[in-house]
């Protein structure tokens, strides 16, 4: 990895602190020592099977020794542009190909190296909760052993993908149920949440309403779900609210039924949801798309991303940035409300709208260590910890209600009208009587 | 032998022979463990000093490097006779099948020992496929029972488990 040109800092900060491995690479060499190494490096490759090659061997421990990293290791930004699934892969692929010539059960070889590692699961799990045809992606993409990319492939080949197939390197729980077009996926030990209307940008209809929050209630109730990864197809994670239904309103009786029966059960089940929730975002995160990120608690973005709440621009408001926005972001928020300017991932990042930015080839994997991460703690300390947030963001409940309702008396309003007919026809809206300035 | 009875960090179970020296880092690795986890351990020197050492109720774990087998061997050979025993040997410079382990094949069981993430001690265990005795189990399962990670491996030995992971 440091030869591909990330700088080693970076690389043991995202095997330390992405995947929660007790010592990174270049600490784990160092801690070993040449003469164990080389022992080691000797055993191995008279086993026909060696993980270091030798004679690099003291370039290696030079380099390493030289680095003079801190210790401990801390977190670097440039952790995050690291491709640490590879590192996943490559241990994964070592396994795999071991445990096919020696008669060790794999579950216990990757329960072993977990310990090992101390990490929250061992490599072989990781990398089928990562999906073995990334982990290979991913492999294939470094300048790694190709060895380990071949021992991944082949698994692949047999269409084994890992969690999200059910099996992988080991055998997973797995369940696909659609409601409507929200796809509900438990993948061993997280339940993917995928937002499949990609014609449309996801945008939330009722159909998604519905579908979105019966999804977050089968995570919740699923015992097996240790976190839910939501997401959207295609190119964007939601681009809000659709129009075209809201436009469809006859009056306030529509607008209230939406609200009471769609809006609030779906933000009422996100904010107060008692599983970690992680956002994965590649692209745009508008309307409703971005405020409902305000309810997660991990906000994974691509440096392509955008965000904005453009909903004055129509006529209408975003109830819930403008609600509870301000307390949970901050004043800036407001800014962007009465604008309707468009956010960049980094501004959000700065916003806090999101958590973390990462390259759009990297979304899915940083998502999935977020999952994993999430497994390290205690369980009975997480659930208390949303238990807790949960009350905390319940207190918001009825600032978060004047805003939706506001949005409802502002629906039978002639500019509301006048800006959803603009939008649907591709024009500019007229607030004004003609002449005014 | 009894491994149930044994808890972590409890001065009890099963006494440690290290017989010859802390050759090779295995051994000084697993001793160095053991200590920590106050389990006793009891240093024999040379043969004449095996012969001293009493022969009390209750299992040993002999720990040795294989290439002092032969030094051991008639001294060793009467104190398994006597004593319920697990035979561990060291397999810091060589694979199992390399290590001749005759008369005792079928009774040795092979180790590596390490330090993993955050200092916990790990112990890799390998055995031939065909090894008749409870041994491997046993010296499995104190290990595990003390707090040791330990993997078992049976048949052919594909080197330090924990440098594949480690330097992969």
């Amino acid at each position: 990895m440091v030869e591909e040109g990330s700088p080693p800092e970076a690389v043991e900060a995202a095997a330390v602190h992405r995947l929660c491995f007790g010592l990174g690479p270049i600490g784990a060499v160092k801690a070993l020592g040449y003469r164990r190494l080389s022992s080691m490096a000797e055993l191995a490759e008279r086993a026909d099977r060696s993980p270091v090659d030798l004679n690099r061997l003291p370039e290696l421990l030079k380099v390493a020794d030289g680095l003079n990293l801190p210790d401990p290791v801390p977190p670097v930004d440039g952790m995050w542009l690291v491709r640490a699934s590879s590192m996943v892969g490559a241990v994964a692929g070592e396994l795999s190909s071991l445990s096919s010539k020696i008669s060790a059960d794999r579950s216990a070889l990757d329960v072993y190296v977990r310990d090992l590692l101390g990490s929250p699961v061992g490599p072989m799990a990781f990398a089928d909760l990562l999906g073995l045809d990334a982990v290979v992606r991913s492999l294939e993409r470094g300048a790694a052993s190709p060895r380990w990319a071949d021992a991944v492939r082949k698994v692949v080949e047999r269409g084994e993908l890992g969690a999200k197939s059910g099996q992988g390197f080991l055998r997973w729980h797995h369940e696909l149920v659609l409601e409507g077009r929200v796809r509900y996926e438990l993948c061993g030990t997280y339940a993917l949440i995928t937002l499949d209307r990609p014609e449309k940008l996801n945008a939330l209809d009722e159909g998604m309403w519905k579908g979105l929050r019966a999804a977050l209630r089968r995570a919740a109730e699923d015992e097996r779900v240790r976190a839910v990864l939501v997401r959207g197809q295609g190119r964007a994670f939601s681009a809000g609210d659709d129009i075209a239904m809201m436009a469809e309103w006859k009056g306030l009786e529509d607008a209230r039924r939406w609200h009471d029966e769609l809006l609030m059960p779906l933000l009422r089940e996100l904010l107060e949801h008692r599983k970690p929730l992680i956002a994965l975002v590649d692209g745009i995160a508008f309307g409703g798309g971005c405020e409902l990120l305000l309810g997660f608690d991990v906000v994974v973005a691509s440096e392509r991303s955008l965000f904005s709440v453009p909903e004055t621009l129509i006529g209408a408001i975003p109830p819930i940035a403008t609600s509870i926005g301000p307390t949970l972001l901050g004043r800036k928020v407001i800014r962007f409300a009465l604008t309707g300017e468009w956010i960049t991932a980094e501004e959000a990042l700065r916003l806090g709208i999101v958590d973390v930015v990462v390259p759009h080839d990297q979304v899915w994997e940083v998502g999935v260590e977020f999952a994993v991460k999430v497994m390290r703690p205690s369980p009975q300390s997480v659930r208390t910890v949303k238990e807790v947030v949960a009350a905390q963001r319940s207190s918001l409940m009825q600032i978060l209600s004047f805003g939706t309702q506001n949005l409802v008396s502002i629906s039978a309003t002639g500019e509301f009208r006048e800006g959803l007919e603009a939008f649907l026809r591709r024009r500019s809206p007229s607030w004004f009587p003609s002449g005014s300035p | 032998m009894d491994v149930r009875c044994m808890s972590s960090r409890a001065p009890v179970g099963p006494e440690v022979l290290v017989l010859g020296a802390r050759d090779g880092w295995s051994i000084a690795e697993l001793c160095d463990a053991l200590k920590r986890y106050v389990i006793r351990l009891t240093e024999v020197g040379s043969p004449d000093a095996l012969r001293g050492v009493e022969a009390p109720e209750g299992p040993a774990v002999v720990v040795v490097d294989p290439e002092r087998l032969t030094e051991f061997e008639g001294e060793l050979r009467r104190f398994l006779a006597s004593r319920p025993s697990i035979l561990m040997v060291s397999l810091d410079r060589h694979l199992r099948h390399e290590v001749d382990l005759h008369p005792f094949r079928g009774e040795a069981v092979g180790f590596r020992a390490f330090r993993g993430a955050r200092g916990r001690p790990a112990v890799e265990l390998v055995t031939p496929a065909d090894h008749k005795t409870e041994a491997p189990e046993l010296a499995f399962r104190w290990l595990r029972d003390i707090g040791f990670n330990v993997l078992l491996l049976r048949g052919s030995d594909p080197g330090p488990v924990a440098a594949r992971a480690l330097a992969s």
